[in-house]
């Protein structure tokens, strides 16, 4: 008698009996097996096997074409048919992605050549950074494990957009990190949140820093750039990106799957952890969310991620590889999908090493396993590479063989589990939805009077939208590396907030800002707005770091809440163009991108979305050493000038929403007068005439004058009447206001007439200058002193805003 | 097959301030201790057993370990035991036991290792535990107990 | 043509510093390999001046900062490395490194903890040499800055008390503010021989006077920063070294 281990399974692979199945029959199906496809794509699969296939397809295949059309993979909401009625009347938008990216990016690089090498389609977008060199950068979202295990969440999070560079074309070189989130406000009553088992908003910004914390740093790349905002929309559905920048060499870009080469997979093991993470992903979070779906979170090992990562690198210096990409979403089904779609092959389950024995087909073909990449590489080249993997101490095996069938076969112990004819695979039917959009009208600046400036000044800065992230800044190696020339704090006294971060690239003259913005506030009333103005921050806080304007791509990363809700998907149509408006009047092309929906949470008071929300991330390339260009006053004796044009409106402004006042009038944005002015401000820093510069963004000049002055090198002196400025605004206005597109300058008289000739007499004025008799921030009106304050005492407020908590 | 019971103890990590480890603060004068505990099945002597915990998973300088298998603390309210559950990944466990696999000449050889960390809490009051577990554990990586004074499990 | 010194940077597993530092030890005239700990064996010190245990996180540091890493390099080395230091070489431990060469016992006993803020800290430390004529160095002026990236750099000794090295001349450098709990503020250690040296602060991070955190700094006047001079001084000490043997 045999007996049979209880781990063993039964079988590795059942048929599965649809052919005849009604379509509620199908839709059960979906459902039993959380497939999470609709009933009209059961139909479609249906009719492949009733019709193409002529048999009933196996649990490997579903689970595969389930995979394949998630929204997490396939972007169908982004693809979809959307009938839209907004601003601009009735529309039909066939498709957000190929109407607002694909063809604004299309359009730019025909007035670019050679700038793009490449977008859309590889792992990350690249754009040329010299004669023999490319960067490339992306970013990635992982929101719902990061709510249920933040640190896990997290580090699993950045862990997973490190490999998406290594997988990118034949191996970038990761460079830097960036990590952007939105939480609920720290400070929130536990009482206030209306679920069991959400975690309170501190738990995950703890939890998430950590777990950025202990990858990035163990990974060896610095986290340079980031972002927080906080607003109790987050509580129930925190955001957490992470995006890594790489360097490669152009002819490593290029890589084409052919026939006859062997695929190879490398690092860490496979196992049942992180099965069903693409479909998850793609789900609305509820209270058993927390219960039931744990399995979906995996905690990272970031030393067997650095031992594949040495492997990779030195695999593609040595010209080993062919083909190269990440196991990310939908594991090797996914990574063989991609390689074998189109030429065809085999894949051999067993041959994989497991975690855990008794795994079926489906689980190991889907297992979304950390740490795995898989290479196609040339059958003479396995014994170097065998010896590479000796070296770095990973696991290399080999897994399967790409032919020319255009069919890919994958085995299971001798039995045939999975056999595809990919170029069907990938055809997911379009789905069709609504949306509108009313755009309410605002009014500007009421109910903004003040008579402490003062106080207000420190409220601002002590505000969580704008205090010091220093005490999370410091937990991240921004150093390692030896490349970080401008840091995430910054100026002389080494703690000076920044704009955009610079690294020095090896073997390059030129160097990489990255940079990003997202504005939710400003969505919450007018997302088309928000789109624009998000675009043109990112914009402006790599130009002002010292980025060519005319050198900086862009991605776009969208977090939505509940797409079916007309009104929510109208709000990411508006935002679409919005940021397609901007990119195109700025001539920045998006490269790369990524969307994540259903970012909203059953409470026991009803659905919380969180507000349409938009990561801007960019990368610039600047393009000499000396153009690197801090945001920190350098010495007494300066002038101050401002570029750009203030204005009377103070919706979506940080100093509205601490006074209560929602709705009002967000203000508008010239996207090519401002493109202007940042030539204007980029041709004055390859020329040298500027000190320091630091864009006006959250709370206004206010707020930047104060954080320009954080370096303690001088007081700064502030004409509030010599502001350019449209529609005479309130004093409240000039120093809060957030109107885009300026920039404030620190330059030596010397150099003021020739700034003066670079710029539009109506956008740029001097307004100050800096001061050594005292350590103070002043602002005049009309001679008389509206805001005098120790500069010493501001940085303290801005510097503790976040220390209690964190 | 013998278990050894270790429980390392920082020598300079006084207690703490409670608060710290909860989301919300409780403004109470509960203090904690952290210590770890590792439970080691293995075969072969017990002094190399012994010898295998001071040279690979102590600091001789920094800190101190307890072999009887009792809390090596005491006065405590209770102590809140969690280690990773089956399934999630023991990122120490795995680094310990690859380096002993590694090994040439190994003294003992060990089957399985399990880790705890320990959290003690002391008060001078009334203090429940679940206010700790909830924002100490997670459920989605973590098992955990916890022992009163009295030696009771009460979760 | 003169022969430039050999430096050997062993890597770990988890090591990440490896790169950078062997760039800087390239620009002050060293010829640098790096050698994954896997290919190591008890030969491999034979053909270097300098010994280098860069920055990282050898194994993850799961169990504690380097303890790991002493094992591995126990192992393969046995006691060349020892026999290395003995026979007039040099030994360079940079964070990780130094975590390592401490539990190695070739630096003054003691170990190196959890700051006391229990956190891992990003920032720049300000530094005081606290000797004269150690070979790596000996080019710095007294007080200077480098980076400094770690969340176990606490040094104690052995009582907790560190003074004593102080006082025998074995406290190589010290912060100039309490920046991890650090006992005497203990940043650096050398041996009783000056040959061996293990620091918290990370040099390789401070090559170019542009790596400095305020635009203005300007050092010597020179394109390059502090951490350049200390490669440069064990370099032409090891140089003059070579020079001083050849016939």
């Amino acid at each position: 008698m045999t007996v049979m281990s209880p781990d063993q399974p039964a079988e590795n692979f059942r048929r599965i009996e649809i052919r005849d199945l009604e379509p509620e029959g199908l839709g059960k199906l979906s459902e039993d097996m959380k497939l999470s496809l609709s009933i009209e794509d059961m139909i479609e699969i249906q009719l492949y096997y009733a019709s193409e296939m002529r048999r009933e397809p196996t649990d490997v295949e579903l689970e595969c074409i389930a995979q394949t059309w998630s929204e997490h993979c396939k972007h169908r909401i982004f693809g979809a048919r959307i009938e839209h009625c907004g601003p601009d009347g009735e529309e039909v938008i066939n498709g957000l992605f190929k109407t607002y990216i694909k063809e604004v990016t299309e359009r730019i690089m025909e007035t670019k050549p050679g700038f793009v090498l490449g977008c859309f389609v590889d792992n990350a977008g690249f754009i040329k950074l010299d004669d023999n060199q490319a960067v490339c950068l992306k970013v990635e979202t992982h929101n719902h494990p990061s709510a249920i295990e933040p640190y896990a969440g997290a580090n699993t999070g950045l862990g997973g957009v490190i490999r998406d560079i290594l997988g990118a074309g034949k191996g970038a070189k990761p460079i830097a990190s960036c990590d952007i989130f939105c939480f609920g406000p720290p400070d929130i009553d536990s009482g206030d949140i209306q679920a069991d088992d959400v975690i309170h908003p501190l738990g995950i910004m703890r939890g998430v820093v950590r777990g950025v914390r202990d990858y990035g740093n163990r990974m060896g790349i610095p986290t340079i750039s980031g972002a927080v905002q906080f607003d109790p929309s987050y509580i129930y559905n925190p955001l957490v990106f992470c995006g890594t920048a790489g360097v490669i060499p152009i002819d490593d870009i290029d890589k084409q799957m052919r026939g006859g080469l062997k695929i190879i997979a490398v690092g860490g093991r496979t196992g049942r952890d992180g099965l069903k993470g693409a479909t998850f992903s793609s789900m609305a979070l509820d209270t058993d969310s927390h219960e039931a779906d744990q399995q979906a979170v995996q905690i990272g090992n970031p030393i067997e991620e650095k031992k594949a990562a040495d492997f990779v690198l030195d695999a593609r210096r040595g010209g080993l590889v062919v083909f190269i990409t990440d196991c990310g979403a939908g594991g090797f089904s996914s990574a063989a999908g991609e390689m074998l779609s189109e030429v065809g092959g085999n894949l051999y389950l067993d041959r994989a090493p497991l975690k855990e024995p008794g795994m079926t087909s489906w689980e190991i073909f889907l297992s979304e396993s950390q740490e795995r990449m898989v290479l196609a590489v040339e059958e003479s080249a396995l014994p170097e590479l065998r010896e590479l993997a000796e070296t770095y101490e990973t696991e290399l095996t080999d897994i399967g063989e790409s032919d020319h069938s255009g069919i890919l076969k994958v085995w299971h112990d001798g039995e045939l589990v999975c056999e595809l004819d990919n170029s069907r695979l990938h055809d997911a039917p379009v789905r069709q939805m609504s949306s509108e959009f009313v755009l309410e009208s605002g009014s500007p600046g009421e109910g903004l009077d003040c008579a402490d400036l003062v106080g207000e000044l420190g409220a601002l800065l002590s505000d969580f939208a704008v205090c010091s992230r220093e005490p999370i800044i410091r937990e991240y190696d921004h150093e390692v590396q030896g490349n970080t020339v401008l840091k995430p704090l910054a100026g002389a006294s080494g703690d000076a907030p920044q704009d955009a971060s610079v690294v020095r690239i090896d073997g390059s003259d030129q160097l990489m800002a990255m940079g990003l913005a997202l504005l939710p506030e400003w969505g919450k009333s007018d997302p088309r707005a928000m789109g624009r103005a998000t675009v043109d921050e990112c914009m402006r806080s790599l130009v002002v770091a010292g980025a060519n304007p005319d050198r900086i791509a862009l991605l776009d990363n969208f977090c939505v809440g509940n797409p079916d809700n007309s009104r929510e998907l109208g709000m990411l149509v508006e935002t679409c163009k919005g940021i397609a408006e901007a990119a195109e009047a700025y001539g920045a092309p998006f490269v790369s991108g990524k969307d994540s929906f259903y970012n909203y949470f059953e409470t026991e008071q009803g659905a919380v979305s969180i507000p349409t929300t938009c990561l801007i991330s960019g990368m610039g390339i600047v393009e000499e050493q000396s153009h690197v260009t801090g945001a920190s006053i350098r010495k007494p004796g300066s002038l101050l000038a401002v570029v750009g044009c203030s204005g009377p409106d103070m919706g979506g402004s940080v100093y509205a929403r601490i006074k209560g006042v929602f709705g009002g009038q967000v203000p508008h944005l010239e996207p090519v007068a401002a493109m202007n002015s940042y030539r204007g401000v980029h041709q004055a820093i390859s020329r040298g005439l500027i000190l320091a510069a630091h864009d006006i963004s959250e709370g206004g000049l206010a707020v930047a004058a104060a954080e320009m002055g954080f370096s303690l090198q001088a007081g700064l002196e502030i004409d509030l009447d010599a502001l350019p400025a449209k529609g005479s605004p309130e004093v409240v206005a000039r120093l809060f206001g957030e109107a885009p597109s300026r920039i404030l300058i620190e330059l030596d008289e010397a150099s003021l007439s020739q700034l003066e000739e670079l710029f539009n007499k109506t956008d740029f004025a001097v307004i100050g200058s800096t001061s050594s008799d005292h350590s103070r921030l002043r602002f005049t009106e009309r001679g008389e002193s509206v805001l005098d304050a120790e500069l010493v005492a501001l940085k303290e407020q801005w510097k503790n805003g976040l220390k209690h908590y964190y | 097959m013998a278990i050894l019971t270790a429980e390392v103890i920082g020598k300079l990590d006084g207690k703490g301030d409670a608060d710290t480890l909860v989301y919300a603060p409780m403004g109470g004068d509960c203090t904690y201790q952290k210590t770890r505990v590792y439970s080691i099945d293995y075969n072969g002597a017990s002094n190399d057993a012994e010898q295998f915990v001071m040279g690979t998973l102590v600091d001789g300088y920094a800190e101190e370990v307890s072999f009887t298998g009792e809390p090596a603390i005491e006065n405590y309210a209770f102590f809140i035991d969690y280690g990773m559950k089956p399934g999630a990944l023991d990122l120490e466990k795995e680094a310990i036991m690859s380096s002993h696999r590694g090994a040439r000449d190994r003294s003992i050889d060990i089957s399985s290792l399990k880790i705890t960390q320990r959290v003690y809490i002391f008060s001078g009051g009334e203090v429940a535990p679940n206010r700790f577990i909830r924002d100490i554990c997670n459920s989605a990586i973590h098992v955990w107990s916890v022992t009163e004074a009295n030696d009771r499990d009460v979760a | 043509m003169e022969e430039r010194p050999k430096a050997l940077l062993l890597k770990f597993p988890g090591t990440n510093c490896d790169s950078e530092t062997a760039r800087a030890l390239e620009a002050a005239g060293f010829v640098a390999e790096v050698l994954p700990i896997s290919r190591a064996n008890e030969t491999v010190l034979e053909a270097a001046h300098l010994v280098v245990f860069s920055g990282g996180f050898s194994y993850g540091d799961y169990v504690m900062a380097g303890r790991l890493a002493q094992l591995e390099a126990e192992r393969k080395l046995g006691d060349s490395l020892m026999r290395f230091r003995d026979n007039g070489g040099y030994l360079l431990g940079i964070c990780n490194g130094f975590q390592i060469l401490t539990k190695l016992g070739f630096l003054p006993r003691g170990s190196l903890i959890n700051n006391t803020s229990g956190r891992f800290i990003c920032r720049w430390a300000g530094l005081k040499r606290e000797v004269s004529g150690n070979p790596f160095l000996k080019g710095l002026p007294e007080s200077f800055e480098l980076p400094v990236a770690h969340a176990e750099g606490r040094f104690i000794a052995p009582d907790g008390d560190a003074q004593d090295y102080l006082g025998r001349g074995l406290v190589a450098l010290t912060y100039t503010s309490d920046i991890n709990g650090s006992s005497s503020a203990i940043a650096g250690l050398a041996d009783e021989t000056g040959r061996v040296l293990g620091l918290m602060p990370h040099p390789e991070r401070f090559l170019w006077a542009s790596n400095h955190y305020d635009p203005d700094w300007r050092g010597d006047g020179s394109e390059w920063g502090w951490g350049y001079m200390m490669f440069k001084s064990i370099h032409d000490t090891i140089a003059a070294e070579i020079a001083g043997h050849s016939p």
